[in-house]
């Protein structure tokens, strides 16, 4: 599980998540990506495009990185998200938590920027 | 699709262990014919079913049973630690309205991904049946 931020944008940042957000995947990303959100101070959008697979501590990762961020006064969108990972999202309502978005143009509508 | 034998894993809380069995149980179903949506969201309720034994039940490991039908699959927990109903609870129906209410996902994965579902405690221990259907 590999993860990159491009600022894109004066109020805005991309982190572009590659590999299997599976437990082992969620452990590896979880610190780097919840603190590396943490300090970013803008809003964010992330590109699932490259991951195939997502499960349930996957998702506790991306909720705690739109917790932070909220906290901060800053929004999350996700975008590119894969049929089989769209089916798991909407199973456990998480559009009710981190608002999803079919391309990054859309999801730049969401949090502005 | 093959329904002689079924196929059986034994899983710790370790998540590299998790990880090793999602893959055996992927392969399992996709050569039983299983198809790639039926198979997918039974992979997925295995890692939660798992975590939520082991780090919250105090369970050492998760005995798993899975047995191919004519429309999917049958999944069968079974562990020794405390008795937890996952089925069930404010969670089982309807989703958390808080980013803090974090855990209640996992139970709306396991509720919401199985076409039929039932949990039992037998002789001390958990008994979640999970089926599985297009």
């Amino acid at each position: 599980m590999e993860f990159e931020v491009h600022d894109i944008a004066p109020d805005l940042a991309q982190v572009v998540l590659s590999g299997r957000l599976d437990a082992v995947g969620a452990e590896v990303l979880d610190l780097p990506f919840t603190a590396q959100i943490g300090h970013i101070g803008k809003n964010v959008i992330v590109d699932l495009s490259a991951v195939p697979f997502v499960g349930s501590l996957g998702i506790r990762v991306l909720i705690s990185g739109a917790r932070v961020l909220q906290r901060s006064g800053h929004r999350m969108a996700i975008y590119g998200v894969v049929p089989a990972v769209a089916e798991v999202f909407d199973i456990v309502a998480l559009e009710d938590l981190i608002p999803l978005a079919p391309d990054m143009a859309a999801a730049r509508g969401i949090v502005g920027g | 699709m093959d329904t002689a034998v079924p196929f059986q894993l034994r899983v710790s809380g370790d998540t590299s262990d998790i990880v090793a069995a999602e893959k055996k149980l992927q392969g399992h179903l996709e050569e039983a014919g299983v198809p790639g949506i039926v198979a997918s969201r039974a992979v997925v309720v295995l890692e939660e079913v798992v975590l939520n034994a082991c780090r919250h039940g105090g369970a050492t490991e998760v005995e798993i049973e899975v047995l191919v039908e004519d429309r999917g699959c049958t999944v069968i927990f079974e562990d020794a630690g405390k008795a937890f109903d996952p089925l069930s609870g404010q969670f089982a129906e309807t989703a958390p309205a808080s980013m803090d209410d974090v855990g209640g996902r996992g139970l709306l994965l396991i509720r919401r991904s199985a076409t039929r579902s039932t949990y039992a405690r037998v002789e001390e221990r958990n008994r979640l049946v999970l089926e599985f259907t297009g």
